[in-house]
C-alpha cells in the first residue's frame, strides 16, 4: 500500500514528461536562418521561421477560428559589467484566417493592416514563416564599435483566441506553441 | 522570523474569519471566471490569472485539509478525548456537503452538455453549408464571365514599349469593368499598370503562390478580399505575345456588384461565425466543465475545511468536559473549564464548574473535620499513654475498642493482643485474667452505673491486686448500645509497701524497746545465780541454777530474735560486685552436703550472665530459702530441693531467674500472697522472718519474687534479679 502511494507521484511525473515530449515532437515553432542587412539607413531582417502547428490548432483554423501569431523582437546593446541595454522592442501580430467563401487563407499583418491571400493552408503558413525585409531600426540609433544583438521569439497568442477556447488552450499543451528566444548579432 | 511567519500563518489559517474571507474571495474569483467563460471581454484577460489563483486556492485548501486530517488522525490514534467525536462530525458534515453538491454537479453537467449540443442542430449545419455553396455558385458565374473579358484583354495586349503598354492597359481597363489591370513578368515584376483609383500608385500584386500556380499552367480566377476594398475578383492569366518577347502575365481585379458583394460578405461572416461556434462547442463545454468542477472542488474543500473548523469548535467544550471529568475522577478537584457560549453546552460547562466547586468544598470540609478528629484522637491517645492507670473501652458486647499501654503493662499483654478482642476471648487465652474479666462482665449491661472493685490476680509474676473502676459510656459505635470504660491500677506494690513500712516500724521499735532491758535482765539473772548458788541448799540451788539458766537462755534467744528484727529493719548497705550466681549457688549447696535428709537437683544454665549484686546478701538469701524448704519438710522426712537458674526469656535476658522448688506440702491458697510478710508461716519451727528477709534482699536488688504451688506438689519460689540493678534512693557500698 505504502509503496503504491509513494509510486504515484513518479507515475504522474512520467506521464507528464511523456505528454510534453509527444506534444513537443508533434508541433512547435523554431527560428531558422536569420540575416540582417542595411537598406537605406534602416536595418532590415530576413528570417525563416519553421511553423509546425498542432493538429488541434489547424482544426480550429479550418473551423474559422482566427489564429494570431505574436513575434517579439528586441535589439540590445551588449555592455561590459552591466546588463545589456535594450534599444528597441518590437511586437508584431499576424492573423491567419480561413476564408470559406473563396476557400482561401488570409494572412493579415495586424500592425500594418496589410492583407495577403493564399489559396491553400500550406502556402499561407509557409508565407507566414518567410519574413523578408522586416525593418528593425534606424541606423542612426546604432553607435559604431558597439556590439548589438537581436533576439526574437514567435509564439501563438492564446490571449487572442475566442474566450471558450482560451481556457482549453491554457490547459492543453497542444496550444502552447512557441519558439525559444533566439539571438544573433546585428550586422549591416 | 520563521516562528513569526508560522505564528501569523497559524493565526490566519485558524479561526472563523479567515475561512469566511477566503471563501468570499474564492466566490468572487469564481464569478469572474465564469463571466470570462461567457465571452465577456473585460474578464477575458483575467482568465489565466483567475485560473491560477483558483488552482492555488485549491492547493492551499488541500494542504490545510491534509494538515487538519493528519492532526486529527494523530489525536485519534493517541485516543485523545474528543477526537472520535470530531472525526464523526467531520465525516457527517462532509457527507452532508458532498451529497447534494455532487447531485447538483451531475445534473448541471447534464443540462450544460445537452443545452449546448441542442444549439447546433444538424439541419442548421446543412443550411449554412448549402448557403455557402449557393454563394460560391452564383459568384462562380460572375468569375467565368469576367474570365472571358480578361482573356479578351490579354489577347488585345501587344508588345509595345512600357509607356505604350500603360496607355493600352488604361484603354482596356476603361473598356472593361476592371478596377485594375497590371502586366507582370512571370516572376511578379510589374511591367505596366492601370488603376481606376488614382491614389493607388502601387498596384496590388498576386501572391507568390498564385504565380507558382500559373507556372504550372493553371489560370487563376477567384473571388477574394483585397485590402480594405472588400471582395474583388482576381484573375491572373498568361499573355501570349510574340515569340520574341518574354512570357507575361495579366493581373486583373474586377469589382463585385455592391449588393452581391455585401450579401457575399455577410454570408462569409455568418458562415465563419457559425463554423467557429460549432467548433468552439467542445472547448466551451470543456471550459464550463472545468469551471464547474473547480467551483465544485472549491466549494467541497471549503465545506470540508469548515467542517473541520466547526467540528473542532463544537467538540472543544465537550473535549474540555471530558478532560475535566477525567481530572475530577483522578482527584483534581480544582478543575475549572472556560465557558464557551451561552447555549446548552455552556450551561453544561457551567454546571460542571459548579459541581467541581461543590465537590472541592465538600472535600475541604471533610478533610478539615477528619484532621480535627485525628488531632483529637492523637491528643486523647497521648493523654492515655501518659496515664499510669490502665484504660479499656468496651462496647456492650464486651469487645475491646481501645486499650492504652498501661493496660497492656498491667495485664502483661501486648496492646495489640487486647484491642479488638472480646472479653471472652481474652479470658480463654489468658486464664490468669479470669477474675478481672468476670468482675467486669456483670457491669457491661450498664445497669449498675459507676462501680468499683478490688481484684486479685495470680499470674506468672505472682499475686497482684488491682483496683478497678468502671463507668458506662455514651455509645462509641453506631449500634446505639452503650459502651463501657474501665480504669484499673496495680496496687500490689502499694499495699506491699504499706505493709513493709509498717513491719519495719514494728521491728525498729521492738529492737529499741526490747533489746535495752534484755542485758540488765541477763546480768541480773547471772548475778543472782553467782551470789546465791553457793549459799542455798543443794535442792534449792539446783532450782535456782535451772531458773537462772532458763532466763539467760531465753534472753539469749530474745537477743537473737531482736537482732533478726533489727537486721530486717536496718537500712541495707549493699556491696555490689559482679557475681556468678551458679558458682555462688554451688558454694552454698556445699555447706549442706553433709545433711543426710536433704538432696539437691541443680539445673544451672551455662550462659547465665553475671549479675551485679551483694554477694553476702545473696548468700543469706539462698540460706534462708534452703532453710525454709528444709523447715517445710519433705515427703517421708526426705527433702528434695530443685534449683533452676537461667536468664529470663520474658524480658530478653535483662534479668536472671532463679527457681527453687521443694517437695513439701505446699502453701495454702489463702496464704499464698502473704508468705513474704513477717510472721506468716506454715511451719512449726522458724522465726517467721526468713522469707520476709529474702523478699527484702530481692527488692534491695531491684528484683521481684513470688511464690506458688507447683503442679506436682510442693512450693516454688521464683525470683528475678536484674543484671544491672537500678537502685533508686539507696546507697551502693
Amino acid at each position: 500500500m505504502i509503496s503504491r502511494v509513494r509510486a504515484l507521484p513518479r507515475v504522474v511525473l512520467l506521464a507528464l514528461l511523456l505528454l510534453a515530449a509527444s506534444s513537443a515532437h508533434a508541433s512547435g515553432f523554431s527560428i531558422g536562418e536569420v540575416n540582417t542587412r542595411l537598406v537605406d539607413q534602416v536595418y532590415v531582417m530576413d528570417a525563416n521561421v519553421e511553423l509546425e502547428f498542432s493538429k488541434r490548432a489547424l482544426e480550429a483554423l479550418a473551423s474559422g477560428v482566427p489564429l494570431t501569431l505574436r513575434m517579439d523582437i528586441e535589439v540590445q546593446r551588449s555592455r561590459n559589467w552591466l546588463p545589456d541595454e535594450t534599444i528597441a522592442t518590437l511586437e508584431q501580430y499576424y492573423q491567419l484566417t480561413y476564408h470559406a467563401l473563396s476557400n482561401s487563407y488570409l494572412v493579415r499583418n495586424l500592425n500594418s493592416g496589410a492583407l495577403y491571400v493564399y489559396p491553400s493552408q500550406e502556402s499561407a503558413i509557409e508565407a507566414l514563416g518567410e519574413i523578408r525585409g522586416f525593418p528593425l531600426l534606424d541606423a542612426k540609433l546604432i553607435v559604431p564599435d558597439a556590439d548589438y544583438k537581436v533576439e526574437m521569439r514567435v509564439k501563438l497568442d492564446i490571449d487572442s483566441l475566442p474566450s471558450p477556447l482560451k481556457l482549453v488552450a491554457y490547459v492543453f499543451p497542444d496550444w502552447h506553441l512557441s519558439s525559444t528566444w533566439s539571438a544573433w548579432s546585428l550586422q549591416p | 522570523m520563521v516562528r513569526m511567519v508560522i505564528a501569523t500563518l497559524k493565526r490566519l489559517t485558524s479561526g472563523r474569519r479567515p475561512i469566511a474571507l477566503l471563501f468570499l474571495l474564492l466566490l468572487v474569483s469564481l464569478y469572474l471566471m465564469s463571466s470570462a467563460t461567457q465571452d465577456t471581454q473585460l474578464f477575458g484577460e483575467l482568465y489565466a490569472k483567475l485560473l491560477i489563483i483558483n488552482l492555488a486556492a485549491l492547493l492551499l485548501l488541500l494542504v490545510l485539509i491534509a494538515r487538519h486530517l493528519v492532526v486529527l488522525l494523530l489525536q485519534f490514534r493517541r485516543r485523545e478525548p474528543g477526537s472520535r467525536l470530531t472525526m464523526r462530525l467531520v465525516v457527517i458534515f462532509s457527507m452532508l456537503a458532498l451529497a447534494p453538491t455532487v447531485v447538483l454537479y451531475y445534473f448541471s453537467m447534464q443540462f450544460l452538455h445537452r443545452g449546448i449540443d441542442n444549439w447546433f442542430e444538424v439541419h442548421v449545419d446543412q443550411v449554412v453549408e448549402d448557403a455557402l455553396q449557393l454563394g460560391r455558385a452564383s459568384l462562380d458565374n460572375r468569375v467565368r464571365e469576367l474570365m472571358r473579358q480578361a482573356r479578351a484583354a490579354a489577347a488585345a495586349i501587344g508588345s509595345g514599349s512600357d509607356a505604350a503598354l500603360t496607355q493600352q492597359l488604361s484603354e482596356l481597363r476603361r473598356a472593361s469593368e476592371a478596377n485594375e489591370l497590371t502586366l507582370l513578368t512571370t516572376t511578379g515584376h510589374v511591367i505596366a499598370s492601370s488603376s481606376s483609383e488614382p491614389t493607388d500608385i502601387v498596384p496590388t500584386l498576386p501572391s507568390p503562390a498564385i504565380l507558382q500556380q500559373l507556372h504550372q499552367g493553371i489560370d487563376y480566377a477567384a473571388i477574394e478580399p483585397v485590402g480594405d476594398r472588400g471582395l474583388q475578383v482576381r484573375i491572373v492569366i498568361p499573355v501570349h505575345g510574340t515569340p520574341l518577347t518574354q512570357p507575361r502575365l495579366l493581373h486583373a481585379l474586377y469589382p463585385v456588384a455592391e449588393r452581391q458583394a455585401l450579401l457575399a460578405e455577410n454570408l462569409q461572416n455568418a458562415y465563419a461565425h457559425y463554423q467557429q461556434l460549432s467548433y468552439l462547442r467542445r472547448p466551451l463545454k470543456q471550459s464550463f466543465t472545468l469551471t464547474l468542477s473547480l467551483i465544485l472542488l472549491l466549494s467541497l474543500l471549503t465545506a470540508v475545511l469548515a467542517a473541520f473548523s466547526f467540528a473542532r469548535r463544537l467538540v472543544a467544550p465537550i473535549r474540555d468536559l471530558a478532560k475535566g471529568t477525567a481530572a475530577l475522577a483522578t482527584g483534581d478537584y480544582g478543575t475549572r473549564l472556560p465557558i464557551p457560549s451561552r447555549d446548552e453546552i455552556g450551561f453544561l460547562v457551567r454546571s460542571f464548574n459548579d459541581m467541581a466547586f461543590h465537590i472541592e468544598q465538600a472535600r475541604h470540609t471533610a478533610e478539615r473535620s477528619q484532621s480535627l478528629v485525628e488531632s483529637q484522637r492523637a491528643y486523647l491517645e497521648a493523654v492515655l499513654r501518659r496515664l499510669s492507670s490502665g484504660v479499656l473501652t468496651l462496647d456492650a458486647n464486651g469487645l475491646v475498642l481501645t486499650a492504652n499501654q498501661a493496660a497492656g503493662q498491667i495485664l502483661a499483654l501486648p496492646v495489640e493482643a487486647i484491642a479488638a478482642t472480646t472479653l471472652d476471648e481474652l479470658a480463654q487465652q489468658n486464664p490468669a485474667l479470669e477474675p478481672l474479666l468476670s468482675a467486669i462482665k456483670p457491669h457491661l449491661s450498664g445497669a449498675t452505673g459507676e462501680w468499683r472493685a478490688d481484684i486479685t490476680l495470680f499470674g506468672a509474676s505472682g499475686r497482684r491486686v488491682l483496683i478497678c473502676r468502671g463507668s458506662p459510656l455514651a455509645a462509641p459505635g453506631d449500634n446505639g448500645r452503650d459502651g463501657h470504660v474501665i480504669v484499673f491500677d496495680d496496687i500490689t506494690n502499694l499495699i506491699q509497701a504499706q505493709r513493709d513500712a509498717a513491719w519495719g516500724e514494728v521491728a525498729r521499735r521492738l529492737a529499741h524497746e526490747i533489746k535495752n532491758p534484755l542485758t540488765p535482765i541477763q546480768l541480773s539473772a547471772e548475778r543472782l545465780r553467782h551470789k546465791y548458788l553457793h549459799t542455798l541448799p543443794a535442792e534449792d540451788g539446783e532450782v535456782l541454777d535451772r531458773a537462772t539458766h532458763t532466763i539467760v537462755q531465753q534472753v539469749e534467744t530474745m537477743k537473737t530474735m531482736v537482732k533478726a528484727f533489727s537486721d530486717y529493719a536496718r537500712p541495707p548497705r549493699l556491696h555490689l560486685e559482679p557475681v556468678e550466681l551458679n558458682t555462688l549457688i554451688g558454694e552454698v549447696i556445699d555447706l549442706y552436703q553433709g545433711s543426710p535428709d536433704t538432696s539437691f537437683t541443680l539445673t544451672l544454665a551455662a550462659d547465665t550472665p553475671l549479675i551485679h549484686a551483694d554477694r553476702g546478701r545473696l548468700r543469706q538469701l539462698l540460706h534462708n530459702l534452703i532453710k525454709n524448704a528444709q523447715e517445710a519438710g519433705g515427703r517421708n522426712g526426705q527433702v528434695e530441693i530443685a534449683i533452676t537458674v537461667g536468664c529470663s526469656q520474658q524480658d530478653n535476658c535483662q534479668s536472671v531467674e532463679l527457681r527453687l522448688s521443694d517437695n513439701g506440702p505446699g502453701i495454702p491458697e489463702a496464704l499464698l500472697g502473704q508468705m513474704f510478710e513477717p510472721y506468716i508461716t506454715t511451719k512449726p519451727k522458724g522465726s517467721g522472718l526468713g522469707l520476709a528477709i529474702v523478699k527484702k534482699i530481692v527488692e534491695e536488688h531491684g528484683g521481684v519474687i513470688w511464690m506458688d504451688n507447683g503442679t506436682a506438689g510442693g512450693a516454688t519460689v521464683t525470683l528475678r534479679l536484674p543484671i544491672q540493678p537500678q537502685l533508686l534512693g539507696q546507697e551502693i557500698g
